[in-house]
């Protein structure tokens, strides 16, 4: 009589269970290291903006402090993307024809806002708050990286939770001086070690890792 | 805040909710499929999104910082104070105004709800002309003209809601010296009429009683509801919880008693509270007054009507010694819906009691033309039978769902050449009328209001008309062939007339912008009116009232507490607030008293049919432990007809049963089951204690107060189980959190309930959702009937989140996403939860939520406007 299963069975037998099982563990390890790829991240990403904003150029050439554009930071929740009529309170006066302008203006003038790509974008379950970091002495820099080298900005971190967690739990190695808050390149004097302790205890920092601090 | 993603799993859980039951394998099927379709759809990239600044920012902003403006909200007219929160331009929240005299940094229900209404999309969205779209230049041009325009104004007739706007006062005398024959009326289904001729009947002319309560230790409620509804109910209750604040050891609380048909907030909140039909309330106030000593005119007239009160005279006796131990510092307040004489005999219980001048003082009404005769629909019903009317404008007043059942208002105004209905919504009004203006609301509109003191608000707009809407400050100016001017202007140009004389335009520029700052008019509050009763018209009065048969049954049409007159009857927020006592959701019923169910045979849920006066309605029973024996109540503002999608064929209409001459209660009501029962959607399925009164209940005397602390604790509550869950007894925990309620204050208006569902972003579930428990929610107020079956105290229990040391939700949590922070409060994570629901099984206060469904997955995007940016809008399957 002829064997119901092939000599090969066993075999393709071993082989599918083996690929179920590779597959149960492997396709949510896949999908759990795909997450913190910077592909899915959008880490290191240069996002195209509908103005060539350089940044290179206002903060090195011209000296524009962060929080002239992005003033939000320090009162609100959103370090906030500047009204057009910022732009124009510098650009009536000077580039006031250049070509790379044009849509500066034309917001302007229709009055209608520039649509601006978002570069760094948290899920709608986290709640950040641009205010109280920057009180308690957390720098631009620290999360944004030099914005002051981006020809077009690009977000440095990954923005993931564990990397909000690993400043949460530590958070003397970030912190500044208040008035260095918006200095790109900045260091400190003594070691950070030292110094970020001390500036927890003035500041009154304490390592926050309650779910509700950011989720609610 | 971005739209919640609506996966393919909500979607098929959607479907199977709405459409006819899927078989079992195929739910399974769909559901399958649907999760392997989100599992892939998670592997995709963050969506791009945009940043849209301003163009120019407004120097005031900070995007991501709420600000506050102060404007006011009306009711029939009267102005209360509230600061709106407003984001970015987007009204989400509304709070009292501190400032204001009769907010005093309260709101109501309707305050906390009217965020909710401005975003209501079955609101009126564009002019109509005979039911076809039309533009504001066709209506305007319609409006102005007619035979009218050459005959000096006559067959114009304009129909507002009361209102005690001074602009509206103003307009109004430009459009009588403009069209002197023009017809101004007003209508309002809950008119103040009693309280005016009341007045006129001891003091000759119209006023209102304006009280104090924080100089009163007795009060009378002689059903009046002052707790919870009316023009200050708001400075009332806070006024009141004042006196119920002992402080120190010589103070002592006041003493409320309440007589009233129904179950009220006020009646919760009584020390003592006889239930008594609302037609008996007369013989109370005349046998308090014979009892404490009336005037001598009165006599014979009083022993007449006094008689029905005999059967409660140990009562009425214990009253009036109470009273007349408090001469001076006592209030008698006769409720709106009882008659002129009932207000009457509690000024002349005031005056006698020397009350007037101490607790009551007289004033003015900031409502216009108030007792006139204006008032009064029947002018204008004249007016459309003998064909007078050309052109007839309807103002903000849904005239024909809310005038009596004898005036056939919707046949009468086709009589008219033409009409028009300004209005929030596409209702039974606007049906009738030739023209429908889109209304805006009041958070868009400019206009000013006065308070029930006098005091005046600049009611100022929190975003522009969504729907291109109109005041009826703009209708009256085009009527009144004003130069064109928007609402902004007239208000401002009508404090302008007032206050600019003598002022430079900086102050003047100063004044008008402190008054829209601080949402008060300084100095504009009424001076109380000097007013000597007289008791002749009263006596002459008394003498004519007519003494309702004892054994009839009474029918009586209380405003609704949740829906008003039927004008807040498409706010889901409102629709799911549950009734004060009765925990009733989504719809009106018949309640009525234990007794008088038995005689009939009925229990709650049993549909009745309602006979008075030759008219009949169909209502289901709801039986309230505590309602007056052989007395039926019917709120108003149910059964709605017009096109609003909630609202409309919700519970009965009570405007169908009631006449002219029975506008808030009368005799003769016949009721009979019809056998059809109704699954009435209740929260709050029974309210007995079960006998456990002492144990749960716990309550002192003031004597207790003081006393020492040994005695509270030998009433400590059952002696502890030997049986825990626990391994470890809780101890005290280095964070502990209580937030204390004075229960002896809570009266249980439920504006907490609504507050935290517009800044929590709770949902409504619908009535169906009710009846299966799945209301969300987060703060609700348990009531409880203790006592005397026949006459029961209300406890009222606010029930919320209580924060447990050792929360029994937590332990139970297979995803740890509820936990404790560190400073002890227990936290919810909404997106680790999978919604295994244990930790509502495990809680004892039964306070935690659970979404069945999306329910804001099909919000348009103007109802997403209310949601609060701080707090997550949850999704399905989320524990709250």
């Amino acid at each position: 009589m002829k064997p119901l299963f092939s000599r090969s069975a066993n075999s393709i037998y071993w082989l599918a269970i083996g690929a179920v099982a590779t597959a149960i563990v492997g396709l949510p390890v896949m999908l759990i290291a795909w997450a913190r790829t910077p592909y899915a991240t959008g880490e290191q990403q240069i996002v195209e903006q509908p103005i060539k904003f350089d940044h290179r150029h206002h903060v090195r050439d011209d000296g524009v402090d962060c929080l002239y554009c992005h003033g939000g930071a320090t009162r609100a929740p959103y370090a906030g993307v500047p009204a057009t009529s910022t732009c124009m309170s510098c650009h009536n006066q000077v580039w006031t024809d250049s070509p790379e302008l044009a849509a500066v203006r034309k917001s302007y003038f229709e009055g209608k806002p520039i649509h601006w790509r978002r570069v760094h974008r948290l899920p709608d379950f986290v709640f950040f708050d641009h205010s109280i970091h920057l009180a308690k002495g957390v720098g631009c820099v620290t999360c944004h990286g030099r914005v002051d080298r981006m020809a077009q900005v690009f977000a440095v971190a990954p923005l993931t939770m564990r990397w909000c967690l690993d400043c949460h739990r530590a958070p003397e190695r970030h912190l500044r001086p208040l008035d260095q808050i918006t200095a790109m390149e900045w260091t400190p004097d003594v070691p950070q070690e030292r110094l970020g302790r001390e500036l927890a205890t003035q500041l009154g920092v304490r390592s926050i890792d309650d779910c509700t601090a950011c989720h609610r | 805040m971005t739209r919640p993603r609506r996966d393919e799993y909500a979607i098929a859980l959607d479907e199977a909710q709405a459409s006819e039951p899927i078989a079992r394998r195929e739910l399974l099927k769909l559901m399958g499929a649907a999760l392997g379709l989100a599992g892939l759809a998670a592997c995709t990239r963050a969506p791009d999104q945009a940043i849209v600044p301003y163009v120019v920012q407004p120097p005031e902003v900070t995007p991501g910082r709420p600000r506050f403006y102060a404007t006011a909200t009306t009711l029939d007219g009267y102005a209360t104070g509230v600061l709106v929160e407003s984001h970015e331009g987007r009204p989400t929240k509304v709070e009292g105004n501190p400032e204001h005299p009769v907010s005093r940094g309260a709101s109501s229900v309707f305050d906390q709800a009217s965020v909710l209404g401005l975003y209501d999309p079955s609101r009126a969205r564009s002019n109509k002309a005979r039911g076809s779209v039309a533009s504001w230049i066709e209506v305007r041009s319609a409006l102005t003209a007619g035979p009218w325009t050459g005959r000096r104004g006559r067959g114009l007739h304009v129909l507002l809601a009361p209102t005690s706007s001074p602009t509206t006062r103003e307009q109004l005398r430009e459009l009588r010296a403009r069209w002197p024959e023009a017809q101004i009326h007003f209508h309002s289904a809950t008119p103040r009429t009693n309280v005016w001729e009341g007045s006129r009947l001891v003091f000759g002319r119209v006023l209102e009683p304006l009280l104090d309560l924080t100089r009163a230790d007795v009060i009378v409620a002689l059903d009046s509801d002052f707790l919870a509804a009316g023009p200050g109910h708001l400075r009332l209750a806070r006024e009141h919880a004042g006196m119920r604040t002992p402080r120190g050891a010589k103070s002592e609380m006041n003493r409320l008693y309440a007589f009233e048909p129904g179950y009220t907030a006020t009646g919760a909140s009584a020390d003592h509270r006889l239930a008594v039909r609302a037609h008996d309330v007369q013989a109370i106030a005349a046998a308090l007054l014979e009892a404490v000593g009336a005037p001598a005119s009165l006599g014979p007239a009083l022993s007449r009507l006094r008689e029905r009160a005999s059967a409660y005279d140990r009562f009425v006796q214990a009253v009036a010694r109470d009273l007349t131990s408090h001469r001076g510092r006592s209030v008698v307040i006769a409720g709106d819906a009882q008659p002129p004489v009932v207000h009457a005999l509690a000024h002349a219980l005031n005056a006698a009691l020397g009350n007037l001048g101490a607790t009551v003082s007289l004033v003015a009404s900031p409502i216009l033309d108030a007792g006139g005769a204006s008032h009064d629909l029947g002018v204008l019903t004249r007016a459309l039978e003998g064909g007078t009317v050309d052109t007839l404008v309807v103002l903000g007043t849904n005239a024909v769902y809310t005038a009596p059942a004898d005036v056939p208002l919707r046949a009468l105004i086709g009589r008219a050449r033409q009409s028009a209905y300004l209005g929030l919504y596409e209702d039974e009004t606007s049906e009738a009328c030739t023209f429908t203006i889109a209304a805006a609301h009041e958070l868009e509109s400019w206009g000013d209001a006065l308070a029930e003191d006098g005091t005046e608000t600049i009611v100022q707009p929190l975003i522009a008309p969504l729907f291109d809407g109109r005041t009826p400050i703009d209708v009256l100016a085009l009527l009144a062939d004003r130069p064109a001017g928007t609402s902004y202007d007239l208000v401002r140009a009508r404090f302008a007339k007032e206050r600019a004389a003598g002022r430079d335009a900086a102050s003047f520029e100063a004044l008008w912008n402190r008054a829209l700052m601080r949402g008060v008019v300084d100095g504009t509050a009424f001076a109380a009116e000097a007013a000597p009763p007289s008791w002749t018209r009263l006596s002459d009065a008394l003498a004519t009232t007519r003494i309702p048969p004892a054994d009839a049954l009474e029918i009586v049409f209380p405003i609704d507490p949740r829906v008003h007159d039927g004008r807040f009857s498409n706010n889901a927020w409102l629709l799911e607030l549950p009734s004060p006592i009765t925990k009733l959701t989504w719809t009106n019923a018949a309640t009525l008293a234990p007794e008088t169910a038995a005689e009939h045979g009925l229990v709650t849920g049993d549909e009745i049919e309602l006979r008075f006066l030759g008219r009949a309605v169909r209502a289901p029973v709801m039986v309230v432990p505590g309602h007056a024996p052989r007395s039926v109540a019917l709120s108003l503002g149910w059964g709605r007809r017009g096109s609003e999608e909630l609202a409309r064929g919700l519970g009965t209409s009570a405007y169908a049963l009631r006449a002219r001459s029975s506008l808030v209660m009368g005799t003769g009501l016949e009721i009979a089951k019809t056998g059809a029962r109704h699954d009435l959607p209740i929260t709050q399925q029974h309210h007995d204690l079960h006998g456990r009164d002492d144990d749960i209940l716990r309550h002192a005397t003031r004597a207790d107060l003081g006393a020492s602390k040994e005695r509270w604790r030998k009433r400590a509550p059952h002696a502890k189980r030997s049986l825990t869950l626990y391994h470890v007894e809780p101890g005290p925990a280095p964070h502990q959190w209580g937030m204390g309620i004075d229960l002896s204050i809570c009266t249980g208006c439920a504006s907490c309930v609504v507050a935290c569902q517009a800044e929590n972003n709770v949902p409504t579930v619908g009535a169906d959702g009710v009846r299966m428990g799945r209301h969300m929610h987060w703060l609700r107020i348990d009531s409880y009937f203790v006592g005397d079956a026949n006459a029961p105290d209300v406890a009222l229990q606010p029930m919320l989140c209580q924060h447990c040391e050792m929360a029994p939700c937590e332990y139970v949590c297979p995803t740890n996403a509820t936990v404790h922070s560190t400073d002890g409060l227990n936290q919810m994570v909404y997106n680790r939860c999978v919604g295994t629901r244990f930790c509502s099984n495990n809680c004892p206060y039964k306070v935690r939520r659970f979404n069945w469904f999306d329910y804001h997955g099909d919000e348009s995007k103007t109802e997403q406007l209310v949601h609060n940016p701080d707090v997550t809008v949850r999704a399905l399957g989320v524990m709250e």
